[in-house]
C-alpha cells in the first residue's frame, strides 16, 4: 500500500488569502468597468447631442463661400468689369491686449483716424470690421505689424480695368457686390451667382484636412456689343467737344444699322466706377437712355419720311416756304432762315422749318402719329439697359393747333438720343427699325445662352429709306451738315439745334442743344453715329458743335472696322491715280521714312512724318501708309449652318474658328463678303 | 528502470512526561523509487489540435494586419486630406494670381494708356484717311464696294432690307 501524498501545510494556509485578493481585484475591475461604461453612457447617450455639437464647433468650420461676379466683356473679348478675391480687415476686440496702440498703429496704415477705430474696439467685443476690401498694400503693411486679435477675411471685389471706359454701360457695384446701376444693376441676377458652402475640418492647430463642398453658382460672364476701341474713339471725341465748347454735357451713340448693336456708348460727364463715391450724381446719369431733350431738326426724318412713305411728295417737288413764317392756330413759326421756293431735298438740307411743316399739315395729326409711334419714339428701345426713358409723346387728342407743326420740326416731343438713333440707323438699313442691343452673349464656362437679335420691324419702304438717305447726303454735301463729311468717306445725317426750356418754362435764348446724327458711308452704312451737346458755349448750332464730332469718329470708326473708303473725290490726287504697284515700290524702296513698312489692320497710330511724294496744287500731302495683309480671303455666309459644316468651310479658307453656342449659325462676325487675312480669326454664334 | 528502496527511520520513543495515546508508532515507511525512462517513447502530433492553432495563429495575425492597415489607411487619409487641402488652397491661390494677372494686362490694355504711350513716348499720330491705301484691292475708284466688317442680322433681315436699285 502506497500512503497517499498530503500537501504541504504552508500551501493550505495561503489558499483564502489569494482568492480574496482576487476577488477585491475582480471587483475592482468590475466596478471600474461599470464606471467606465457609466460615463460612457453619459458621455455618448446622455450629452451625445450638446458635446457632438461642441466637437463641431471646435473642429469643424462652415465657410460660405461668396459668388465670384460674372465678367463683363467687350465684343473683342477685353474684359470691362472683373471681380478678385481681396482682404478685408477685422478685429475681436476682447483678444486685443491694447486697445488704443492698436488703434494709433493700424490707423495710419489703413488711413483711419485712431480715435474712430478704438471707439469701435470699445463699442464690440467679438467682432468688428476694421477695414473692408484693402489693397494689398495695406493688407501686407498690417499683417507685418503681427497684431493680436485683428484677422483677415477673403471678399471679392469689383474691378473696373479702363476705368471710365463704358462707365454708364457698366454701371457700379456697392460693397456688397450687388449692383447699383447700368448693367451690373440690370443684370445683377445673371451676373452676380449663387453662393456656396464649404465645411472644412480643422486639427488643433486650425489647420484644415478635409472639406466638403456644397458648390455655388458663378455669375455668368456677359460679352456686350460694344467694341472698347469703338468706344474710346466716341468718349475721346465727345470730351474733347464737351471742353472745346465749355458743355454741360453730351452724349455720342455708335450703332451698327444692320443688327442693332450699339457699338459705343459715351457720356459727358463721366466717372470711375472704381470710385464713383468721388462723383456726383450727375455725372453718373447715362444721358443716351436717360436724357429726354426735344430733339429739334434731327426729328424732321419722321416727318420726311412719313410724307414720302405716303405718297404725299417726291424729293424734287418744290415747296413754297413763305420766306420764312407760318401761321398755326394763331401762332407764327419764323424760320431761321427766309427761304423762298425750295425743292423737298433742299427743305432737309437747308433744314426748313416752314417746308417741314408743310409736310406734316398733309400728313394730317394721325399719321404723324402714327409714323413717330412706328420710328419707336414714345416708348423705351429695351436695349438691355436699366432706368430707360420712353421719351414725350402725346397723343393726338392732347395736341394744341399748333402741335403739329411743332412736333414736325422736332419741338413739343421728348427722345432720348437712343431712340434717335435707333430711327436714323433704320433709314440706314433700308427702311427696318432694329431694337438696339447692348449685349451679344451671356455664358458660363462652355454653356452659351447667346441674344439673337430681335427681328426687325420694316417702319418704311426701302425706296423711301433711298430717297431719305439721298436727303441727308444731300445735308453733308452742299447743306448744313458740310462739317460733318468724313475724309475718304461718304456720309449722311442731320443737323439739330434745339432750344432748351428755361426755368420760367419758355424756350431759353442762351441753352441750346445742338446735335447731329447720320450714317456712313451711303452706298452701305456701316456705323450710324449720333452727336449731342448740351448747352455748347460760344456756338449753338448742330453743324458748328455736333457736326465735327460726328466727322473724327465716323473717320475713325471706319478706318477701325476696315470699311473701305468710297469717295475718291477727297482722296489726295497721286493716290487716287497711282496703281497700287507704285505704292508697294515707295514701301520697298523705304523712300522717306521706314514708316512704310506694313502695319496691321486697322491700326490707330502711325508715325506720322509730312514727306512729300506727290503735289497737288501746291499742297504738301503727308505721307501715305501703305496696309498690305497679303493675300485675302472672302468671308463667306454661314448662316444657317451647322457647326461642323461651318468648322469644314472655316478650315478649307484657312479661317480661325470661334465658336459660340450651339445649334445653327445665326450670327457671324466678320460679315459675309468682308475680305479678311488669312487665319483671322471668325467668330461665329449659333443659336437653336 | 531501477527501483530504489528508501528507509525511513522508525520514530523516536515518547517521552515520559507525555502520556500515552493509546496506541504505539513503530512502522517503519519504505519508499520504492521507480526509474522511469521515456527517451525512446514519442510524443504523438495532434494534427486536430495543431491545425486549429496555426489557424488560430493565422486568424489572430490576420486580425493583426488588417488593424494595421486599418491605422495605415487611417493615417494615409488624414495626411493625403492635408495634401488635398494644400492643394485646393495652392489652386485657389493660382486661380486669384491668374485673374490678377488678367486685370493687370486688362490695365495695361487700356486705350487711353496705349493712346497716351503712342502719342507722349512714342511721338506716333492717327493717319489721316486718305493716307492709308489698301493694298488688297477691294476698293479703288469704281469698284464695288466691299461690304463692312460688321455683323449683320440673318434672321431679322433675311434679304428684305437690301437696299433697292
Amino acid at each position: 500500500m502506497i500512503p497517499r501524498m498530503s500537501r504541504p501545510r504552508s500551501d493550505a494556509g495561503a489558499r483564502p488569502s489569494t482568492t480574496a485578493r482576487s476577488l477585491l481585484l475582480a471587483g475592482f475591475l468590475v466596478l471600474w468597468m461599470v464606471g467606465l461604461v457609466a460615463r460612457l453612457y453619459h458621455l455618448q447617450i446622455i450629452q451625445y447631442v450638446e458635446l457632438l455639437s461642441r466637437a463641431q464647433r471646435q473642429q469643424q468650420r462652415t465657410i460660405e463661400v461668396a459668388p465670384k461676379r460674372g465678367v463683363i466683356v467687350d465684343r473683342q473679348g477685353h474684359p470691362l468689369a472683373m471681380s478678385l478675391a481681396v482682404d478685408s480687415i477685422f478685429a475681436v476686440p476682447s483678444e486685443i491686449p491694447d486697445p488704443p496702440m492698436v488703434a494709433k498703429l493700424l490707423g495710419p496704415v489703413l488711413g483711419l483716424e485712431s480715435r474712430e477705430l478704438e471707439g469701435r474696439f470699445k463699442a464690440f467685443r467679438s467682432f468688428c470690421w476694421v477695414k473692408r476690401k484693402v489693397s494689398t498694400e495695406e493688407a501686407t503693411r498690417v499683417r507685418a505689424l503681427n497684431l493680436k486679435g485683428v484677422y483677415f477675411q477673403k471678399e471679392t471685389k469689383r474691378f473696373y480695368p479702363k476705368g471710365e471706359l463704358a462707365a454708364h454701360v457698366l454701371g457700379h457695384v456697392g460693397l456688397d457686390e450687388t449692383g447699383l446701376a447700368g448693367l451690373e444693376y440690370g443684370m445683377d441676377d445673371v451676373i452676380r451667382g449663387k453662393p456656396g458652402r464649404v465645411l472644412v475640418a480643422s486639427d488643433a492647430r486650425r489647420q484644415s484636412f478635409r472639406s466638403t463642398e456644397w458648390q455655388g453658382q458663378a455669375g455668368k460672364d456677359v460679352v456686350l456689343t460694344l467694341d472698347e476701341n469703338i468706344q474710346y474713339i466716341a468718349e475721346k471725341a465727345l470730351g474733347e467737344a464737351v471742353n472745346r465748347w465749355k458743355a454741360a454735357g453730351g452724349t455720342v451713340i455708335v450703332q451698327n444699322p444692320n443688327t442693332g448693336e450699339i457699338l459705343a456708348m459715351a457720356n459727358q460727364p463721366t466717372f470711375d466706377p472704381n470710385e464713383f463715391a468721388r462723383s456726383s450724381p450727375e455725372a453718373r446719369i447715362n444721358r443716351a437712355i436717360h436724357w429726354v431733350y426735344e430733339p429739334g431738326s434731327t426729328f424732321k426724318i419722321v416727318t420726311v419720311s412719313a410724307a414720302l412713305e405716303e405718297k404725299l411728295t417726291r424729293p424734287d417737288e418744290v415747296i413754297n416756304c413763305q420766306q420764312g413764317s407760318i401761321v398755326l392756330a394763331g401762332h407764327t413759326i419764323n424760320d431761321h432762315e427766309p427761304f423762298g421756293d425750295l425743292p423737298v431735298r433742299m427743305i432737309v438740307a437747308k433744314s426748313s422749318g416752314v417746308g417741314v411743316i408743310k409736310l406734316a399739315l398733309r400728313l394730317g395729326e394721325g399719321r404723324l402719329y402714327r409714323y413717330i409711334r412706328q420710328f419707336g419714339f414714345g416708348s423705351r428701345t429695351e436695349a438691355g439697359l436699366p432706368g430707360e426713358e420712353r421719351g414725350l409723346l402725346k397723343p393726338p387728342q392732347f395736341w394744341s393747333g399748333i402741335s403739329i407743326g411743332e412736333i414736325s420740326m422736332g419741338q413739343e416731343v421728348g427722345v432720348t438720343p437712343l431712340q434717335l438713333t435707333a430711327a436714323y440707323s433704320a433709314i440706314a438699313n433700308g427702311g427696318i427699325l432694329f431694337q438696339p442691343r447692348i449685349v451679344r452673349d451671356v455664358f458660363r464656362g462652355d454653356e452659351h445662352d447667346p441674344i439673337p437679335p430681335a427681328p426687325g420691324r420694316r417702319v418704311v419702304s426701302a425706296r423711301t429709306a433711298e430717297e431719305m438717305t439721298e436727303m441727308f447726303a444731300e445735308v453733308v454735301r452742299v447743306g448744313s451738315g458740310i462739317p460733318a463729311r468724313p475724309a475718304g468717306y461718304t456720309a449722311a445725317g442731320k443737323t439739330g439745334t434745339a432750344q432748351k426750356i428755361d426755368a420760367s418754362g419758355k424756350y431759353s435764348k442762351t441753352h441750346y442743344i445742338a446735335s447731329f446724327v447720320g450714317f456712313a458711308p451711303v452706298p452701305q452704312p456701316a456705323a450710324t453715329i449720333l452727336v449731342v451737346i448740351d448747352e455748347p458755349m460760344g456756338a449753338i448750332y448742330g453743324r458748328e458743335v455736333a457736326a465735327p464730332v460726328f466727322r473724327a469718329i465716323a473717320e475713325q470708326t471706319l478706318g477701325y472696322l476696315n470699311v473701305p473708303q468710297d469717295n475718291p473725290s477727297r482722296w489726295p490726287q497721286g493716290a487716287k491715280s497711282t496703281p497700287a504697284g507704285s505704292f508697294r515700290q515707295i514701301r520697298d524702296d523705304g523712300a522717306g521714312s521706314p514708316n512704310l513698312a506694313p502695319e496691321p489692320l486697322g491700326v490707330a497710330t502711325s508715325p506720322v512724318k509730312t514727306v512729300s511724294f506727290t503735289k497737288s496744287s501746291g499742297r504738301e500731302i503727308p505721307e501715305t501708309v501703305v496696309l498690305d495683309d497679303g493675300p485675302l480671303v472672302t468671308v463667306p455666309d454661314l448662316s444657317g449652318m451647322a457647326v461642323r459644316q461651318v468648322a469644314r468651310v472655316c478650315q478649307e479658307l484657312g479661317l480661325d474658328l470661334n465658336v459660340r453656342g450651339t445649334g445653327l449659325a445665326v450670327e457671324q462676325f466678320p460679315a459675309a463678303k468682308a475680305r479678311v487675312a488669312s487665319g483671322t480669326r471668325l467668330r461665329v454664334m449659333f443659336a437653336r | 528502470m531501477a527501483t530504489v528502496a528508501i528507509t525511513i527511520p522508525r520514530a523516536r520513543r515518547r517521552p515520559r512526561s507525555q502520556p500515552a495515546t493509546g496506541r504505539a508508532c513503530v512502522t517503519d515507511f519504505y519508499f520504492f523509487v521507480k526509474r522511469i525512462d521515456n527517451s525512446r517513447l514519442f510524443r504523438e502530433v495532434d494534427r486536430e489540435k495543431r491545425r486549429e492553432c496555426f489557424c488560430l495563429l493565422g486568424l489572430g495575425v490576420l486580425v493583426f494586419l488588417f488593424g494595421l492597415v486599418i491605422a495605415w489607411q487611417h493615417f494615409q487619409c488624414v495626411r493625403y486630406g492635408y495634401q488635398i487641402e494644400e492643394s485646393k488652397a495652392q489652386r485657389a491661390a493660382m486661380e486669384e494670381w491668374s485673374r490678377q494677372l488678367r486685370l493687370e494686362q486688362a490695365s495695361l490694355a487700356d486705350p487711353q494708356r496705349i493712346d497716351t504711350l503712342a502719342r507722349q513716348k512714342l511721338g506716333l499720330a492717327p493717319p489721316d484717311p486718305q493716307q492709308v491705301i489698301r493694298m488688297d484691292g477691294a476698293r479703288r475708284g469704281g469698284g464695288e464696294l466691299g461690304s463692312p466688317e460688321l455683323a449683320r442680322n440673318f434672321s431679322a433681315l433675311g434679304g428684305e432690307n437690301s437696299r433697292g436699285p
